[in-house]
Parts: C-alpha cells; structure tokens; sequence
C-alpha cells in the first residue's frame, strides 16, 4: 500500500515537472520522449525477482550448525544473477545471524514482493536451514524453517512457520511463485525435533502431514528431501546435495526439452534424479505443483523456440509409476521426460500393471499432464466453422439440373473415439441463394435454392508431426429444393436422397485449441430426373476452423 | 468378411431407395403463345400449331388467343379468322416463356380444289376428306356428287388426306396465292 501511495507521489510530482517544464524561446508544449520500442518492451517485460536466505549458524545450540547452508545460497543468487544464465533482475541474499532472523527473512521478503509489478513477474524464494515440527497453539503439528533465532524450546513462537512463509508468498500479484526448501522435516540430516515430536512421529499411523502443503494457483515447491527423508549435505560436493544439483541444472544442463531455457520443473527434475543417485536412494526430492505446463517458471535462459514435447506428472497419486513411451521405459513418476514429436504410444504401469495407456499426438512445445491418461474422457472433439462447395460431377448435370454452389455449416469430429485413429465426423451445412439452369444455349432459367447437405463419416488417420490426414467412408443426406419463378412455370421441386461416398482430410494442429481442416470428398446418387432414375456423382470440398474442446 | 460383401451393397441398395422427390425439367422445355387475331370470328376463328392439331385455341371476343404448355421449339401457328380469312406466322416457343405475337392481321385464303375420284377416274362422293396438318376431326368435309370439296386454307403447302370405305389416301399439295389449286386424291376402290 505504501509502495502505491509512494509510486503515485512520484508520478504527481514528475507531472508537474513536466507541466511547468518549457522550452527558452516557448512557454507551454509538449516534449517528445525519445524512447524505442526495445526500450519499452523491456520495461514491460516480466521480470525475475529472488529472496535466496542460507542460514548455517543458530543461536540456540540444540540446533547444530550447516556447513554448506551459506554457501549453498551464494552459489544459487550468482547463477540467478548471473546475466547469461538466471538473469534475475533483483536477488536478495541473506545470510548470518543478523539477517536470517524470522522477522528479517519476513521483512526482505516483503520488499521483494512489493516490487512485483505484474501477475507475470515470477518471484523466487530459496531457503537452505534446518527443518523442524512442531505443536501450534491449536495442538495441530505444524512445518517450521529454523532461523538464526529460534528457540529449540519455543519453536512455535521463534521459528518461521511454512504457513507463514507460504501465506506471504501467495499475497504477491505474481501468478509464478516459486518456493525451494534445502531443508527437511524428518528429524535427521538437515532436521531436528523436539523429542516428544519425534515420539509422536515414531508411533503416528497414517499419514503424517503432508511435507508439502495445500499450494495456491500457478505455485510451485520444491522440496530437497520427500517426507521421512533427509536433506543432506556433502563435503566432497561443498553444498547441500540438492541444491549442488539444482544449481548444475540451471548452468545449463537441466535444459530437457532443448529449448533454451531451464524451467522450475526441469531444473528439480535432474537434481531430483541425480541425488537420488548420489544418496543411493536415501534422499528423493519432492515436488508439488497445481498447474503443470499452463505457464512454467523459467529459472535460467531465455526460451528460443518450442522445445521437444514432455510429459510430466507431479501428482502424488500418480508417484511411483513408470512411463513407459513407445515400448520403452522413459521415466518414474514423479517427474519428466522429453520425447520426440509426433503420434507416440504412452503407456502408465505400476511394476508390470499396465494402468492407463493412450496414443497421444505430441506436437513441439507442448507439455502434457500425464494424469490426463487416467482422463481419457477429458478430450471433447473439435468443432468446426466450415465453407465449402458441392455440386456435380459432370458438367450436363450441373448446368441442367444444379449447378455448382458454396455451403457454410459446422462440423464435429471426435478422434480416437471408436478406435485408435479412427474419427467420426458429423457435419451440417446448408446454402441458399439463386442461380440458372441452362438446358439450351439461348436462354438460362433462373430459380431460386435451397439445399441441406448432412453427412456422418468414419476416417482412419495419419500422423505427420503436427498434419494428421484421414479418409473413410462417408453417407450423406442431400435435401435440395428448386423454386421456379419463369413466365411459364411457377412451382418448387423438392428432392431428399442418400449419398454414400468417399472422404478425404488434411487437419493441421495450428494451436493447442485450433485446428485447420482441408477436406473433400466424392459422393454418388441415384436421383429421379425426368421422371427416371439416373446415376451421378457429386462431389463437395471445404475448409475449416475448429476449436478442440477438453 | 463375405457377409459383409453381401450385405453392403443391399445397405446402399437401400438407402438410395429412400430417397423421395426429384427433379423434372419437363416443364421447363415448354413454353406459351398469346396474341390476338384482328377481325376473328369467334365461332369459327382457331389458332393451331401446324402439325400438331391437337394443340389448338379459339378467340375470344376480342380475338385474343393463348395457346399453352408447347414445345419449346420453332413452330408454324395457322391462324384462321374467319371462313374466308387465314394465316400461317412462323414462331419461336421460348423455355419456360411466354411469347406474344401481338396483334395478327389476317389476309384472305386461297382456295384449294380437292377431287376424289375412283380408280377408273370417276367421282367418289360422301368421301371425308382433311388437311392432317391442321385437322384431327375426319368428318369435317365430305365430297359431293362431284367429288369435289373446296377448302379455303393460308398459302402454302398441306397433306390432304381422304376416306372411303375403310380406305384412306393421302397427298401434299400447295395453296397459291391469287388462284384456285386442285388436288386429285384417287382411292383404291370405288
């Protein structure tokens, strides 16, 4: 609020300078701000911010000093400040007694938050401690980073409650939050309880609280260690061992999907795998995330194009799965993976328990929340806005008995519905308007239309990257109506008949929600003309816009 | 799979059997002529498409005529006026239109002279005797004891049949203008 007052103090007073500014030989007028257009851009560009705390040293002595906690933070502030890699554009490092106190990590955090100017500026929060639990004043056990100045016998009171923490974060106008705890919860490694906590976990049945709590939209946590495990720390390596990893990731070599940038998810997911192997499995990273791939946090680099596909899931329900994606065993859940472009075949298993599987068209760039395979129902067809044409094949029926003319309509298609590749496609399109029949050189006749053209086809598909091309059959209902208004002949004609055929579609995946379709097809009838019945073929052609629901 | 062979082109059979409706151009190839014939009498005045007698209308009492639902093609009208008075005018019948010939002043006929006579040459009387291109009554005439039967008719060329016991006989033969024409038809009996 007192940034607000402040920001509008400052532009009253810069608009009076302005008012009272003139030129020597002029009063009054206008001057003209010489600013491009890259100058513009970068200050409205989404910005990076980071609190980055590493807390080694503690007053009270129950709790031991960390050897790395300091260093673990430095070594993240300078590859997030560094202009090639994180490029932050603010970063607030604190260490030492003095400025890792509650009501100091509390007070920068809020600085920082009030500098987010945009629900688009992505706000970093890293912190390198100890972790605790402990006893709230409702009896409920409750997370706690320990600070310089917390009391081992009041945590409660002295410690930084992860509510509170969480609970500033989530004030921020920044929809990308992200939090990183070096810490854990387990009563070893980076971890200290009190006893009677400890005996209380020692016979707690069920699950003990989540190590992670209820984060809000568009935030992410990651965690060093899951719940029950150890963060640790590692002399050969000089950091915390996941925060050494983190920080490998965002030097560049985290970029999974190769698109030039190093993401939240990207970044834990190779620290996560790695120290895991580093610890032999006694440490496994964990992290929660409520929106996966709708706006991922880049830490590092800046995105140069659409990177390959990944799939990814970070549900717990879905933890301790494998991903196996064409054949061949890809990744273990929770986490990612980067796959190749195009139709792949990803199945889900649970040791050799096949639990979902779907054949997924993944198109460059796009990031797929592998819990929509246990959703198989959440695709909804696409529905298209279609112009097209239709008319005869051969050219005495189109100029004696009805010439050529365009539709407008809508189509559905439902891919993948009856079988794999298979669509089914519903399409209504009707057209009116007046055009003539010539059945001699001298005279053409004019009359006026109308035609209903329905169809229902069933196409098998192939996949080209993002271009997926079908044909099938197809059986049509054609209503046409002619109405004549010539001297000698005022009266309407109505025909209703079947047309079976054949289609052809191309169908390009423009966007996640868009598709362009180009289709076509030959059709055949058997119409009453003249009082006979005579065979002809029809054929019709159109373009399309859809929206892909889900 | 043969089941299906078998069964597919019964299903299409099928479904184009339900279809229903059509479209008939018929009445779009044919067209009306309308006009008025000057000083008609209306109980004898007729208007009929030249070789086609079937295709016919009489006047009403202003003269006017409208002749419907004709082919559209280029016809020959042969409009009589009255017992003495006929014309034939050159028409073309436009698709689905309707033409109007306007107002038709009619000049005197010429006469034709037709004879029946029987195969040694004499008279053949109470003979029916018409013009096919106009007529599809065969007892309009009837020679008398002559044989003979006059006919007032528009210049130009006719087939003039007669009938005589079961035996018809036809022949072409032209009205002139400004003379009196003959034509003999000789039937097989007397």
């Amino acid at each position: 609020m007192l940034n607000h007052v402040a920001k509008a103090g400052l532009w009253w007073i810069l608009l009076c300078l302005c008012a009272c500014a003139s030129a020597p030989t002029e009063k009054g007028g206008m001057t003209r701000l010489q600013i491009s257009k890259a100058e513009l851009d970068a200050a409205s560009a989404p910005r990076r911010l980071a609190l980055v705390v590493g807390i080694s040293a503690f007053g009270d002595d129950h709790w031991h000093s960390l050897r790395f906690a300091e260093k673990d933070a430095q070594d993240l502030a300078s590859v997030l400040e560094d202009p090639q890699r994180g490029g932050f554009a603010k970063v607030i490092r604190l260490s030492g007694p003095e400025q890792t106190t509650r009501e100091h990590i509390l007070g920068e955090l809020r600085v920082l938050l009030s500098d987010v100017r945009s629900n688009k500026d992505q706000v970093v929060v890293y912190v390198s401690s100890h972790g605790t639990l402990s006893y709230d004043a409702r009896g409920e056990l409750r997370r706690y980073l320990v600070t310089s100045d917390a009391k081992y016998s009041d945590i409660a009171g002295t410690a930084l409650s992860m509510d509170q923490l969480k609970g500033e974060l989530e004030s921020s106008r920044s929809l990308r939050r992200l939090l990183i705890l070096a810490s854990c919860h387990s009563g070893t490694g980076k971890s200290l309880l009190p006893p009677e906590v400890a005996a209380a976990l020692r016979t707690m049945k069920g699950s003990a609280p989540a190590p992670l709590e209820e984060i809000s939209r568009a935030s992410v946590v990651l965690s060093a260690s899951d719940w029950g495990d150890a963060a640790r720390e590692d002399a050969l390596l000089k950091n915390d061992i996941y925060t050494h990893f983190f920080v490998r990731a965002l030097e560049g070599q985290g970029d999974r999907n190769g698109d030039g940038a190093v993401s939240a998810l990207e970044a834990h997911d190779f620290a996560r795998r790695r120290t895991y192997d580093f610890t032999r499995g006694k440490q496994r990273p964990a992290a929660e995330v409520l929106e996966v791939g709708a706006d991922p946090i880049i830490l590092s680099g800046q995105v140069a194009g659409p990177g390959q596909p990944e799939l990814v899931s970070y549900s717990p329900r879905m933890s301790g799965l494998t991903v196996r994606v064409d054949g061949n065993d890809t990744v273990k859940l929770p986490g990612g993976a980067s796959v190749m472009s195009g139709r792949r075949r990803v199945q889900l298993l649970k040791g050799d328990l096949l639990i979902a599987e779907d054949e997924l068209r993944l198109s460059p760039g796009e990031r797929v929340d592998l819990e929509r395979l246990l959703h198989p129902s959440s695709y909804g067809g696409t529905l298209f806005l279609w112009a097209g044409a239709f008319g005869f094949l051969d050219a005495a029926s189109r100029s004696e008995l009805f010439p050529g003319t365009w539709l407008t309509g809508l189509a559905y298609q439902r891919e993948d519905w009856i079988a794999p590749r298979i669509s089914v496609w519903l399409s209504l399109a009707g057209s009116t308007g007046r055009r003539d029949l010539r059945l001699t050189d001298e005279r053409p006749l004019p009359f006026r239309f109308s035609s209903v053209l329905g169809s229902v086809s069933a196409t098998y598909g192939w996949e080209f990257q993002s271009l997926r091309l079908h044909t099938g059959p197809t059986l049509g209902g054609l209503w046409a109506q002619r109405i004549f208004e010539v001297e000698a002949y005022q009266q309407s004609q109505n025909l209703f008949t079947f047309i079976p055929g054949w289609r052809v579609a191309a169908v390009w995946r423009a966007t996640k929600r868009l598709d362009i379709a180009l289709d076509a097809g030959l059709l055949f009838t058997v119409l009453r003309v003249d009082g006979n019945n005579r065979a002809l073929g029809l054929w019709n052609a159109g373009l399309a816009a859809g929206y892909r629901f889900r | 799979m043969m089941r299906f062979f078998r069964v597919a082109p019964m299903f299409v059979l099928g479904i184009l059997a339900a279809a229903c409706g059509g479209l008939d151009n018929q009445p779009l190839r044919r067209g009306d002529i309308t006009g008025v014939v000057a000083g008609a009498d209306p109980t004898v005045a007729q208007v009929t498409v030249l070789g086609s007698p079937s295709l016919r209308s009489g006047v009403d009492q202003n003269g006017r005529f409208h002749l419907e639902s004709l082919p559209s093609e280029s016809c020959q009208l042969y409009i009589r006026a009255t017992l003495t008075h006929a014309l034939r005018l050159p028409v073309d019948v436009p698709l689905g239109g309707v033409v109007d010939v306007g107002t038709v002043e009619v000049g005197l006929a010429s006469t034709v002279e037709v004879r029946v006579e029987g195969p040694t040459g004499l008279p053949v009387s109470g003979a029916d005797v018409w013009v096919a291109d106009l007529d599809d009554d065969e007892n309009d005439f009837k020679t008398e004891d002559e044989g003979l039967v006059r006919l007032p008719l528009a210049v130009g060329c006719y087939t003039f049949s007669a009938k005589r016991h079961g035996d018809v006989i036809s022949k072409s033969g032209c009205a002139v203008e400004g003379t009196s024409a003959r034509i003999t038809l000789v039937m097989p009996r007397d």
